[in-house]
Parts: structure tokens; C-alpha cells; sequence
């Protein structure tokens, strides 16, 4: 089971990844008003990155549940353990 | 609601045994109605039960001297449905109780009077042809019962919802199944950004019904997925359903090869997503066109998601003069239709009517709320 630190540790290389930007920093409340380009698709890409990186399938309520980084770690560390 | 008799008809299919008058020989995928009047021995249908019947049609028409094909449904004898066809099409009745005779099997007949021979009108086929059909459903629904909310009832609508709701909370339960994106865009303006297949997508009914029920079956096969262009931006086309929505990506964006290789797995994921929604009862699905969608075309889809669970399908038309915007009115257990001064007009989604949309939201939430309680207890 990851430790909560490796799976932000995780979820930051799949962000910065995705939105091609090394500065990104994920904090728990960060969620995708605050970053530009993070629409529907970009959502999708995210949770498929975090799909493969961890061996996990998320539900459809687990999705639609997902309000911030915060939400999605807590998902992916509920499933990976 | 379960499917109680699937008939296929033409040379592969099943449906022989079941075939009284007026029928053609069974041919690929399909038999004729031959004459005025077909019919159709079915199993007796209980009057305890709620029942639905399903014809896939194709009329026989030969441009303006034949443009459509009429049709008038009986069940033992008594008249429930009537339709006029001008091009293929899946629909669906409810039988009424009251037309079911008590005892034996139920004789299905169909009256099509504008029935033609093909060499009247210069095609070398003498028979009386009038309809094509493909298949016939009989669905077996829970006898209509109240939804347990006191607003709801089918006449007349249901009143305002006085639920207190968030309008992004509202949102999140409702999933739209395509046509257009003014659904996706109204969960836009509220801040859902919730993830559907058919959210900002166009799919025709019938392909969509047909993905419900074979579960998008060749959706990830191989070269299924196609880009196309819409002035300088790519629009992807899914081949097996028809599917079709844009990328907001323009050229020199992405390599197209990259963005096919996404949108394939987007697609897959997002079936997934649908799938278990339907299969969950998560969601109440929105369907709305800006063409005339009447109650016919939408059983099919209605009895293809209550087979699978106890879905609620939100119908959204035009209001009329005894049906106020923002109203709600059940008109099965889990088929709500919904009344808006008018849909957003296809050339601009994002022109929707956003408060009579909220307000037929609160109060179908609150009928599939409601209902949902009721059904599980």
C-alpha cells in the first residue's frame, strides 16, 4: 500500500505529465478551477493516468465524488491498500 | 421490467410459430406485411402486469406518390396505438390493461391501409407490401404504482419542487444521453463538470438503445474511431454507433494519430462509466431532441433502462398549454417528462433556458428520489 506522500508523489509526475508543466504543485484543495486547461477531458486523462500508475479501477460514483486532489487521493490510497 | 419475447424476424429468425394472417416470406433480417392486416399470436399477457410492445419498422414508401406507411395497433381486437411512418424507426406502445382479454393468447394486429404494389409504381414486385419489420419486443413492466411523492401524479404535473438543492448538486445526478451539447453546457454553467460518453455527444436513438442493450459490443475494435474536420477543428466519429462530438482541437494542436489514440480510450472509459451508471440506477437520464420526440420513440429506450435497473428517464419537450414550464409530469414509474418553454435551438446550445431547466431537474430528482424509496422498500 502506498504511503500517502508516494501517492502525491505519484499524482504530481501524472499532473505535470498531463498539463506539461514542471512547476505544478498539488495540495489536497487544489481542484480544477484553479487550473487552467483541467475541463472534462483533461479529468479523464487524469483518471485514466492514475487507473494505470496504480492498478486501480474507479467507480462511477468514486468519479463523480472526485471535488479536488484531495478527493482523488484519498480514493486512490482507499483502493491501492 | 423484463423482456418477455424477443422475435426476430427473416430467414434466421424465431418468429414463425407466432405469425397468423398477411405476412411475406421471411427474407434477410426482415418479413413483409403483405395486405392490409398482419397479425400476431402472442403469449396471454397478464392484466397484472404492465406491458409494452416494440416494433422495429421499415415503412414501404416510393417518394411523393407513397411517403409514408400508416399503422394502427390492436390487441384482441381493440385499437391502442396508431402511427405514421416515413422512414424506419423503433417504437413502442403501452398496451392498456383494458384492451387485454382475460384469458388465452393476445392477437396483435396490425392495420396498415396504405399498403402498395411495387409494380404499380414501376418496380418489378407484384405483392401488397405496406412494413418491413425487424422485430417485436413485449416488455413485462411493475404494474404503475405511485411514486410516493404527493406532487407527482400523471395528470395533472407535478408542482414546483421545493427541494433545497444546490444547483451543482442537482447536476451531478442527471446524465445526458446526447443529441446535443445544451444539457452539458447548462452542467457547465452551474460548475458540474461531471463525466459522461454522450454529454457534449450526437448519437440517433435507435444506435443508442442498441449500445444500452449489447452494451456498446465493437465500440473498441479495431479502426472504429475516425477523425473528421469541422473547418480547421477535429470532430471524432465513432463508427458502430454513430457517434459524434468535437474535439475543441484545431490542426497543428496534435498530431492526429495522438488524438485518435486518446479519444479510443476515452471512449472505452467513458462506456464503462455509462454502463455502470445504468446498471447502478445512478443517474437519471436526460433525453431531449430538438425535432419532435414523441412518447413512441421513447418506450424503447425507456424499457431498455428499466431492464437494467430502476432507472428513471427524464423526457424534456416544449411545454403546452396545459403543461407549464418548469413542470414535471410522470408519466410511468421512472419516465418523467419535462416542460421548457423550449429547447435551446441547434445552432446555439448554449442559448438554454436555465431556470425552467433547474426547476424540471429539482422536481424529477425529487419523483426519482422519491420513487427510488418506494420501489426499494
Amino acid at each position: 500500500m502506498p504511503s500517502e506522500a508516494e501517492i502525491y508523489a505519484a499524482l504530481t509526475e501524472i499532473f505535470r505529465d498531463l498539463f506539461l508543466r514542471d512547476d505544478l504543485v498539488l495540495t489536497p484543495e487544489l481542484a480544477a478551477k484553479d487550473v487552467r486547461g483541467w475541463d472534462s477531458f483533461k479529468q479523464i486523462e487524469i483518471l485514466m493516468a492514475c487507473e494505470a500508475h496504480f492498478g486501480i479501477h474507479f467507480t462511477s460514483r468514486e468519479i463523480d465524488g472526485l471535488g479536488n486532489v484531495g478527493d482523488l487521493a484519498a480514493v486512490v490510497a482507499r483502493k491501492s491498500s | 421490467m423484463q423482456l418477455s419475447l424477443d422475435l426476430n424476424f427473416g430467414v434466421e429468425g424465431n418468429e414463425t410459430p407466432y405469425l397468423g394472417e398477411g405476412w411475406g416470406a421471411a427474407e434477410a433480417g426482415f418479413r413483409w406485411c403483405i395486405g392490409d392486416i398482419s397479425e400476431l399470436a402472442l403469449p396471454g399477457l397478464s392484466s397484472e402486469s404492465d406491458w409494452f410492445v416494440e416494433l422495429d419498422l421499415h415503412p414501404f414508401t416510393h417518394g411523393s406518390e407513397l411517403p409514408a406507411q400508416r399503422l394502427w395497433l390492436l390487441a384482441d381486437g381493440r385499437r391502442f396505438a396508431a402511427a405514421t411512418l416515413t422512414s424506419p424507426a423503433l417504437l413502442g406502445w403501452k398496451i392498456p390493461t383494458e384492451v387485454l382479454a382475460a384469458q388465452g393468447r393476445t392477437r396483435l394486429t396490425l392495420i396498415h391501409p396504405d399498403t402498395k404494389r411495387p409494380v404499380d409504381l414501376g418496380i418489378d414486385d407484384h405483392r401488397s407490401l405496406a412494413l418491413a419489420i425487424r422485430s417485436v419486443r413485449l416488455w413485462r413492466g411493475t404494474k404503475s404504482a405511485s411514486c410516493g411523492w404527493s406532487n407527482c401524479s400523471p395528470k395533472p404535473c407535478c408542482a414546483a419542487s421545493t427541494l433545497e438543492i444546490a444547483p451543482v448538486e442537482i447536476l451531478t445526478k442527471f446524465e445526458s444521453l446526447g443529441d446535443n451539447c445544451e444539457f452539458g453546457f447548462l452542467q457547465r454553467d452551474c460548475g458540474q463538470e461531471t463525466l459522461g460518453l454522450l454529454r457534449f455527444a450526437y448519437i440517433h436513438l435507435s444506435n443508442l438503445i442498441r449500445g444500452l442493450r449489447t452494451e456498446f459490443k465493437g465500440i473498441d475494435g479495431p479502426g472504429n474511431i475516425e477523425i473528421e474536420m469541422d473547418g480547421s477543428e477535429y470532430t471524432i466519429r465513432e463508427i458502430e454507433y454513430g457517434i459524434r462530438y468535437h474535439t475543441f482541437l484545431h490542426v497543428g494542436q496534435i498530431a492526429p494519430a495522438e488524438l485518435l489514440r486518446q479519444h479510443e480510450a476515452r471512449i472505452k472509459f467513458l462506456v464503462r462509466k455509462l454502463l455502470e451508471d445504468v446498471a447502478e440506477a445512478n443517474k437519471v437520464f436526460v433525453v431531449r431532441r430538438n425535432e419532435s420526440l414523441r412518447l413512441e420513440e421513447v418506450i424503447p429506450l425507456y424499457c431498455t433502462l428499466r431492464s437494467k435497473s430502476r432507472n428513471t428517464l427524464l423526457w424534456v419537450v416544449p411545454a403546452g398549454r396545459v403543461t407549464p414550464p418548469g413542470s414535471v409530469k410522470r408519466v410511468e414509474p421512472g419516465l418523467l417528462q419535462g416542460f421548457l418553454t423550449r429547447l435551446a435551438p441547434w445552432e446555439n446550445v448554449n442559448d438554454f433556458l436555465l431556470e425552467e431547466w433547474l426547476q424540471v431537474c429539482k422536481s424529477a430528482l425529487e419523483s426519482h428520489s422519491r420513487f427510488f424509496e418506494a420501489d426499494g422498500q
